[in-house]
């Protein structure tokens, strides 16, 4: 059984190393998840924001958003920044549709319609997870908010998304009752609709107020603290280092069988094939033990290794870069090898 | 001995520059990542410790509300007030679980009502009893005619803290933690021990605003021992030494004026920030339930549904379990990186020896000593680690600015990857030794391999 190089038992190890570390940094900072509705927040990609403070709070009491009066050739949601947490959404809501099809994720009850607005009932619909979050009286569901009790009529199913802690307040009714103060946002199908709706709204805003337009901020805050990039980034690249000094250390070890194999006639070409063969061998076990790794790592270190963003996206980009990576230590080999001088070599000096 | 060790570290650079460069680079990226890596593993170290000194066998639930501004504002309004007081009392009345809420804030000192009050008139203090002296803000609190110092605004239950002893005095008594009457109000003060060469017991400090526009009288009735700590509402760890402790104090005067609004330092204390937000509700882990529900009976009584519970404890454990995870992870880092440098250093080693197998066969027929060999070795390898804490020190100024990189140095780690240095700068040595006493001269000489 032919012996194998303790350097090419390093190369593995290292590959691993390397392979194991890259991957993680590439999940907490690339994220090639699908961007859908509910993965965006229960936001489309149009979705613009505005936000109205109030300069003198004496005249607070007196004004209101007539949500009824903005007209709009298509159809658009209207929202009301309330809470953002990672385990609680709570927003007001409007709609002159259920454009983005709420609906759909009904699991009991149903989404608000246009009488529940009409009307400004004091109505919520509410995401499976927030049940516990309730108050139930006489058989029906009530959410507390400003001193009030909020109807539930309608729950979402369970989508493990952010839907599922999401709380949806009638907006007509909490305009109709609160300050008109907030964080807004507009969303629609096409970006012209969403353009034309928070100029609406702009041109209802009293003169007592100020206001100014925001872009979306997720809530989802997804990646690593920048000390464990730096650890990450410089152990992958200090094993890199080491990649290479393995490669200088294994010519140096080996200049002999290189020099009688130059001697013999064996070309650049035909060294490449014969080390590249070897580094795609190794390349290939390293990479399913990285994959079995990062199994591992999930299943027994969830916490920290949860890597919800992680896809097959990245696995191959670990391919590319892997085969990168080794066609380049080839190289590098096949460059040191050039370099043993037969004669020297042989004579021993 | 000094030439020969001089000639050494020069061809090391000069004539095996790619080696020497990939090292020098290789072992600077290494210490970082193990100097992280330590940080890390001391970092989990306090958390734990910690959380074990801070929750006990308790579980801890925090008050907390959803929502911003518009939410604060409206929480924060005479609108609420009874509902937060009667929401308050009953938390403070329920026998499931204690209820504490203590907390640090800022204390001002100024006279609103006397115009030419000023920094004349301040109490005496140090500049470090100055809110916000670390972070480096003190400047800003440094008023001509406001001085903001650090406080601490406690339960009755404070006095069972483990960590804070008295030097001198004594505790708040039941009655300090009730206030009858709204004008000339006096409230007693413990001081920490940075007050104790400025103050005696029994004296007094005018114009304090413990989170009021009206000011009251703060009378010294002792001082803590030094480096007395507790750990805060946000678990953090205070140490009490430039702090003064106040009472939490109720209010059990007729607050409410004959026009029907409230008298303004009833209407300050009952803050929602004062009496609920980030107070604590402790409990045994039997109770743990029952409490929690009790809590959310009483905010539906008092129809403040904007407030809710943390778990604080079973948060807290979370947070530690994804700790002893990236522990974990780090540890794994380390490990690897040793062993990587160690097998490098091995293969450096024979790397040399073997390029110059010539000059050391002849350093041993000069009569060179084993002792010296191994001076030669350590030289060999402090010159790679001397070379690689430059290169360390010149990326820890160049790229450690926190926001994309963090190298989270501390005086513990730098300690511990010196030991490490050193370490290896001995191991390097003798397995060159090892490595050239298994060399058979006769033959190396005679240029046969």
């Amino acid at each position: 059984m032919r012996k194998i190089s303790i350097e090419y038992i390093l190369y593995f190890f290292q590959i691993v190393f390397i392979g194991v570390f890259f991957i993680i940094l590439l999940s907490y900072n690339l994220n090639l998840s699908a961007q859908d509705f509910l993965s965006r927040e229960m936001f489309s990609k149009n979705v613009k924001g505005i936000q109205l403070s109030n300069l003198g709070l004496n005249s607070e009491n007196s004004t209101e958003l007539n949500l009824s009066s903005i007209t709009s050739d298509n159809d658009f949601m209207l929202y009301k920044y309330i809470s953002g947490d990672y385990d609680e959404i709570i927003r007001g809501i409007y709609g002159t549709a259920d454009v983005f099809g709420f609906t759909n994720y009904i699991s009991e009850g149903r989404f608000f319609d246009s009488g529940d607005y009409e009307n400004k009932t004091p109505t919520a619909v509410i995401g499976s997870n927030m049940l516990s979050k309730t108050i139930e009286e006489n058989g029906k569901y009530y959410f507390g908010y400003s001193q009030e009790l909020f109807e539930v009529i309608g729950i979402f199913k369970q989508t493990e998304s952010d839907l599922d802690n999401c709380v949806y307040l009638n907006l007509a009714h909490l305009i109709d009752k609160d300050s008109i103060s907030g964080l807004y946002y507009a969303d629609a199908l096409n970006e012209n609709t969403v353009s034309y709706v928070l100029s609406a709204v702009e041109e209802m805003i009293p003169q007592n107020f100020e206001y100014y337009l925001v872009d979306y901020e997720s809530i989802n805050e997804y990646g690593l603290d920048s000390m464990s990039n730096t650890l990450y980034t410089f152990a992958v690249l200090a094993a890199l280092i080491h990649l290479l000094l393995t490669t200088v250390f294994f010519i140096v070890r080996n200049e002999y069988t290189v020099a009688v194999q130059k001697l013999c006639g064996m070309t650049k070409k035909s060294m490449f094939i014969k080390y590249g063969r070897n580094m795609l061998i190794l390349i290939c076990m390293s990479f399913i033990t990285i994959a079995l790794s990062i199994k591992l790592f999930t299943y027994f270190l969830s916490d920290f290794f949860s890597m919800e963003q992680l896809v097959y996206g990245h696995f191959i980009i670990l391919g590319v870069v892997l085969f990168i990576m080794g066609s380049l230590i080839t190289a590098f080999t096949v460059f040191l090898s050039e370099k043993v001088n037969i004669s020297s070599t042989l004579k021993g000096r | 001995m000094k030439s020969i060790i001089f000639e050494e570290i020069k061809y090391f650079i000069f004539n095996r520059t790619r080696v020497a460069i990939l090292l020098i680079i290789a072992f600077s990226f290494s210490f970082i990542a193990l100097n992280i890596t330590l940080t890390d593993l001391i970092y989990a170290y306090k958390e734990q410790n910690a959380a074990e000194e801070s929750y006990g066998d308790k579980t801890f639930y925090k008050i907390t509300f959803f929502g911003e501004d518009e939410v604060i504002n409206r929480l924060s309004s005479d609108e609420y007030k009874e509902n937060i007081k009667n929401l308050y009392d009953s938390l403070k009345q329920c026998s499931l679980f204690d209820y504490s809420c203590t907390f640090a804030d800022s204390m001002l000192f100024y006279s609103a009502d006397d115009v030419s009050y000023s920094s004349d008139d301040f109490p005496l203090y140090k500049k470090e009893c100055l809110l916000g002296y670390e972070e480096g803000e003190a400047d800003f609190y440094e008023s001509e005619n406001v001085l903001t110092l650090k406080a601490i605004y406690v339960s009755p239950n404070f006095e069972n803290e483990n960590h804070v002893t008295l030097s001198t005095g004594r505790w708040f008594a039941t009655e300090d933690f009730t206030v009858s009457r709204p004008d000339n109000i006096v409230l007693p003060v413990l001081l920490g021990s940075t007050y104790k060469d400025l103050y005696q017991i029994g004296d007094e400090i005018e114009n304090a605003h413990p989170a009021t526009s009206k000011g009251v009288t703060l009378s010294v009735i002792g001082f803590l021992n030094e480096n007395s700590y507790f750990y805060d509402n946000n678990n953090e760890k205070i140490i009490l030494n430039r702090y003064m402790i106040i009472p939490n104090y109720d209010i059990n005067y007729d607050y409410v004026l004959s026009d029907g609004s409230y008298e303004s330092f009833f209407s300050d204390s009952y803050n929602v920030f004062n009496k609920l937000i980030n107070a604590r509700i402790i409990c045994s882990d039997e109770n743990a339930d029952a409490a929690s529900k009790m809590f959310y009976k009483m905010i539906n009584e008092n129809k403040l549904y904007e407030l809710s519970l943390i778990d604080e404890t079973s948060g807290m454990q979370q947070y530690l379990n994804g700790l002893k995870d990236q522990t974990v992870s780090c540890g794994i880092i380390a490990v690897f990186m040793i062993l990587l440098g160690v097998v490098m250093f091995c293969f450096q080693v024979y790397y040399n020896i073997r390029k110059n197998r010539k000059r050391y066969g002849i350093y041993i027929i000069s009569g060179i000593t084993l002792k010296q060999l191994f001076i030669l070795m350590i030289a060999n390898a402090l010159t790679i680690f001397i070379l690689s804490d430059m290169l360390l020190i010149i990326l820890y100024f160049w790229l450690n600015n926190g926001m994309i990189f963090d190298f989270g140095t501390n005086d513990y780690t730098i300690a511990v990857l010196f030991m490490i240095e050193v370490v290896l700068t001995v191991f390097m040595a003798f397995f060159g030794l090892f490595k050239l006493k298994k060399m058979n001269l006769c033959t190396l000489l005679r240029e046969n391999e």
